[in-house]
């Protein structure tokens, strides 16, 4: 019976979600970076069944170096999507923790608002979290974020998720 | 803009040789017109084989507005069928892919098999005067395909296909051939784009040469940062060179940009910032572990060229990317990179990864592209101005094989070409019987 009860996660991971959500919505994707793993791996599938992207499309697999890329492109001038950027707001659901060896695996349901040139997207999903950690607390390993929409289509990402 | 009552007539005085006005972007009637004499006339891409490889695979698409069905029935005959029920027009397959040997509406269980024929009507004795015969699914008069890509037409009367293809023909050949010793299959997903604006907007941005710079400013900044790359592609130098990389109207609607001899070195630079790229010291056939790899390394980015074939195909890259018209302001596109059967793993998963540095929501152009569209829709408001150009490089077009018209890379001949051909479908309404 076991796993007919949540088990909601430690007050250290909830901390750390609501720091990077707080990072994110305030688009200082900069500090955002310095939560992350050096073998740090940013997912958004196309299809959230898949347990490996490598061998599909996605929406983004980034590793460390591209998802800073990532951000040097959102936080750039070149950027037309970013002209002017996308206000947002994530609201997190309860993290409830799936796995706790090496790393803790994280599940947190989220919906976002994202304004921008008189429009409000709407953005919703599971955010996965692999966590590791270390001796400057815990660091992101692996993010995944399942949209409910991932296999529809899409017009854009309005911020990063 | 003016009072010609029949729509198809309206369109055609909104298109002039190199100028197009903003109403075929937005009249509904305009688009509906486009459906019936485009869409419906001629022939429209509908599948890559790969897709319905077995028998009783099908995937649902559409032609036009048109829901159809694409499978391969018992016999493995690819056949193209409207996804509407002949008695009262509920959708028969509800799902994007899969494999059926029949197909039944729920709504009052009419049932179809995998050829469409009507083989299961409830409580049949109420219908004792139909001829069960002719209620099967309406099929696509032509159905043809070419070296695996899958093309139907409503209209019985159009020319074959390799005939439609014309002057696409040796690209879409390059461009199914550039993975040596592999044949290609579209990858198990898709990048699937919406944007709120017309399905012209894309056939033209797929064989434009003249955005890259400023719409994908961002994308060679970050290259130019990775690589130590010269961000401009094209420099104002290469505007006078003749044997620089070109732009094409190919006839029958079909274009093309190709720049196969100019970037191949910029690009090689470029996988090898990717994840799982080779170091630079590695030997290629040991890191893939086939004796060919160096060419098959070369070849992650595609063919270099971009092909469009009117009105909704266009090889990009190693995509095939399709336009589904929805409406007149809003438009899919579903984007579908090819892989290399029976290619190492390694050698797939850099195309993926080449293909995703730019392409879909999360790409590093793509989502520019689709800010060009909004803003191109934003400004059409603009009433007072009603034109759009595609003038640039209309008298130094030079005249190639088979009618070709050939400028440099940032030209808009493909364009004028695209809407040349626009011209010639819009103005048969009414001749053509379909």
């Amino acid at each position: 019976m076991a796993d007919l009860v949540a088990e909601v996660a430690e007050p250290g991971v909830t901390q750390l979600l609501a720091t990077e959500s707080m990072l994110l919505d305030q688009r200082r994707f900069s500090d955002w970076l310095t939560l992350w793993a050096p073998d740090g791996c940013y997912w958004i599938p196309v299809d959230p069944d898949l347990v490996d992207g490598r061998d599909a499309v996605n929406h983004v697999l980034d590793d460390l170096g591209r998802l800073r890329t990532r951000v040097d492109r959102l936080l750039g001038p070149a950027a037309h999507t970013e002209e002017p950027p996308a206000r947002s707001a994530r609201v997190l659901g309860t993290t409830i923790t799936l796995a706790s060896s090496e790393l803790t695996h994280v599940v947190t349901p989220f919906v976002l608002t994202a304004h921008r040139h008189g429009r409000t997207a709407l953005v919703s999903g599971h955010y996965h979290h692999h966590l590791r950690t270390t001796a400057d607390g815990l660091r992101i390993v692996t993010k995944r974020v399942d949209l409910i929409d991932a296999d529809a289509p899409l017009n854009s990402l309005p911020t990063l998720l | 803009m003016n009072a010609a009552s029949d729509p198809a007539e309206r369109a055609l005085q909104m298109v002039d040789e190199d100028r197009v006005h903003r109403d075929i972007y937005r009249d509904p009637e305009a688009f509906v017109a486009e459906m019936d004499l485009i869409f419906s006339r001629t022939w429209v891409y509908v599948a890559h084989e790969s897709e319905i490889a077995e028998v009783g695979d099908y995937k649902s698409t559409r032609i036009g507005t048109q829901p159809v069905i694409v499978n391969r029935d018992r016999q493995g005959r690819i056949r193209v069928m409207l996804n509407r029920c002949r008695h009262r027009a509920a959708t028969v397959c509800q799902l994007r892919s899969g494999n059926a040997t029949s197909f039944r509406c729920q709504y009052h269980g009419w049932t179809y098999d995998a050829s469409g024929d009507l083989v299961g009507v409830p409580f049949p004795e109420g219908y004792e005067h139909r001829d069960r015969d002719e209620l099967g699914l309406m099929q696509a008069p032509r159905v043809e395909s070419y070296r695996g890509l899958v093309f139907a037409s409503l209209a019985a009367d159009v020319p074959p296909l390799v005939d439609h293809l014309g002057g696409a023909r040796p690209y879409i050949d390059r461009f199914l051939d550039h993975l040596p010793g592999h044949q290609l299959v579209v990858a198990d997903q898709a990048h699937r784009m919406v944007f709120d604006g017309n399905w012209k907007l894309q056939m033209e941005n797929g064989v434009d040469g003249y955005h890259a710079n400023f719409t994908h400013q961002s994308f060679f900044a970050l290259m130019q940062q990775a690589t130590g790359e010269q961000s401009r592609y094209i420099s104002s130098k290469d505007e006078a060179r003749s044997a620089g990389p070109i732009s094409a109207s190919l006839g029958n609607g079909h274009g093309l940009l190709d720049q196969s001899q100019a970037a191949s070195g910029v690009l090689r630079q470029r996988l090898r910032t990717l994840q799982g790229a080779p170091p630079d010291e590695a030997d290629l056939t040991a890191y893939f572990g086939v004796p060919d790899a160096e060419a098959l390394f070369n070849a992650t980015p595609g063919p270099g060229f971009n092909v469009a074939v009117f009105p909704n195909l266009q090889l990009i890259g190693i995509q095939i990317r399709e336009i589904l018209p929805v409406a007149v302001d809003r438009t899919e596109v579903v984007i579908r990179p090819m892989l290399g059967q029976g290619a190492p793993a390694a050698i797939n998963r850099l195309r993926l990864r080449y293909h995703e540095l730019f392409y879909g929501i999360g790409g590093f152009g793509q989502p520019d592209d689709m800010e060009m569209f909004r803003r191109v829709d934003a400004g059409l408001d603009a009433t007072s101005d009603g034109w759009l150009w595609l003038d640039r490089g209309r008298r130094r077009e030079r005249t190639g094989p088979e009618g070709s018209r050939t400028g440099h890379i940032t030209d808009e001949a493909p364009q004028r070409g695209q809407y040349a051909r626009y011209r010639e479908l819009m103005a048969a309404g009414g001749e053509v019987n379909g």
